[in-house]
């Protein structure tokens, strides 16, 4: 039996700030590498996109100093820029990964925010992989909390859980404290948005770039002193009080630790 | 698609002799790939019928195909309009197809899980290629292969920006 108030939001913090490589059991790591080259395949191939064009005219006009590149260009910019334009790019084409139940496109939400900040700090493969196990563990734990009756009623799980997804990934990169990473969730949990209706324009991929985009400015943010709800999950006006019904918030951190949900990411064989 | 593929080359039906096909699907595909009529290339992406109609009638549901032409071709659009799909909230991301001939044969075929799931997970090899495919649109050849190496070992890097630059342009 769960409690009857669960700190969703602290636990899922306490879990990314305790949780380490060497506690991930080698095929989790296995299928976590097949999901980043996967994604940089799709993301490579979404240069093609009209979308890629108009995203990265966009952060060539406003980007800052180059620090991580955009895929499949020439340009580097700010990481939250760089972000945003390989989270567009990487979901152009519809051909990245997802989890069934969810529907959650776990590594076009989670890659680009980690990709962009371990590049600007020179952090190391573990470090990205650890952070992007972790990643996609959180926003797909959260999306299954959310429940069917959140993308059946329009809302875009991939925007919505996939930005706590991003948020986690950059919160382990930064090394953030517990207390910084549940402001990071505050931060990115009240932007959470995203709706079916664009689905068939780039406004669909667009939200995988703003999630990319928010879990860098959340994460620095927070690191920074920004503050947030401390329970923007389960709080009386969170998440799950106000885009669902009936969440399901025992299932969030059930096995927490014990079951890591990239294994049960789908890899497309197809675009679509 | 896999299913429609699968028969569509084993069997190599002449789609102009289909007289109906019966497609049962999950919640998912019903809902986000729901354009009945799809009239430019990207809302192929999100029409089942078309889909459907692709992978049965030419084997193979690539990148390329999603242009204009493809998804107001005349044998496509001849083909999709046949496709009567009907939901299965219990079937997930699967498929139950039946094609019923203008001669009065018919096949059927079921798929509980689609190629890539992790209950049917693509191969290593079957990932690169489909990696390879896509990656060599925007990098070159080398760079596409030092990628695969790279990821394949990326515990053992040190610093992401030497990923990072075989995935730009030089």
């Amino acid at each position: 039996m769960m409690p009857p108030f669960m700190e969703i939001t602290k636990t899922l913090a306490e879990f990314v700030h305790e949780t380490r490589f060497k506690d991930m059991p080698e095929p989790v790591i296995q299928k976590a590498k097949e999901c980043f080259l996967d994604w940089l395949g799709v993301t490579l191939a979404g240069t093609t996109d009209p979308a890629a064009a108009v995203i990265i005219h966009y952060c060539q006009s406003f980007g800052g100093r180059p620090e991580a590149g955009i895929i499949g260009s020439d340009i580097r910019t700010d990481c939250a820029s760089a972000s945003l334009a390989n989270g567009v790019i990487g979901h152009a084409l519809d051909f990245d990964d997802y989890h069934d139940e969810t529907v959650i496109h776990a590594s076009a939400a989670c890659v680009p925010a980690i990709l962009a900040v371990a590049e600007r700090n020179s952090l190391s493969g573990q470090d990205l992989l650890e952070a992007m196990v972790l990643g996609i563990d959180v926003c797909i734990r959260i999306g299954l909390g959310l429940g069917d009756y959140h993308y059946q009623r329009g809302w875009h799980t991939t925007a919505t859980a996939g930005t706590f997804g991003a948020t986690a990934g950059v919160a382990k990169l930064l090394n953030l404290d517990v207390g910084q990473i549940i402001n990071a969730f505050g931060i990115c949990g009240t932007q959470a948005s995203g709706l079916r209706q664009v689905f068939g324009t780039m406004c669909k991929p667009f939200h995988a770039g703003k999630v990319s985009l928010e879990g860098v400015m959340s994460g620095f943010l927070a690191q920074g002193g920004f503050t947030s709800s401390k329970s923007i999950i389960e709080g009386e006006l969170g998440l799950f009080e106000v885009l669902t019904e009936n969440a399901n918030e025992g299932i969030v951190l059930d096995r927490l630790g014990a079951h890591w949900y990239v294994m049960d990411l789908s890899i497309k064989p197809y675009p679509t | 698609m896999n299913l429609l593929e699968e028969i569509g080359t084993r069997l190599k039906l002449d789609i102009e002799e289909v007289e109906k096909i019966e497609l049962e699907i999950g919640p998912v595909a019903s809902t986000a790939a729901a354009i009945r009529e799809p009239k430019i290339g990207v809302e192929g992406k999100f029409s089942v019928w078309f889909l459907a109609a692709l992978a049965l009638a030419e084997g193979g549901v690539t990148l390329e195909k999603f242009t204009d032409e493809k998804v107001n071709d005349p044998r496509l659009v001849r083909l999709r309009k046949k496709i009567e799909t009907r939901l299965d909230p219990r079937i997930g991301f699967g498929a139950r197809l039946r094609i019923l001939m203008k001669d009065g044969s018919e096949h059927k075929a079921f798929l509980s899980k689609p190629k890539g799931d992790p209950e049917n997970q693509l191969t290593f090899n079957e990932l690169a290629a489909k990696y390879r495919n896509a990656a060599k649109l925007a990098i070159s050849k080398e760079a596409v292969e030092s990628l695969v190496k790279e990821v394949e070992q990326l515990e053992t890097v040190r610093d992401m920006r030497d990923i990072v630059k075989w995935a730009m342009k030089d």
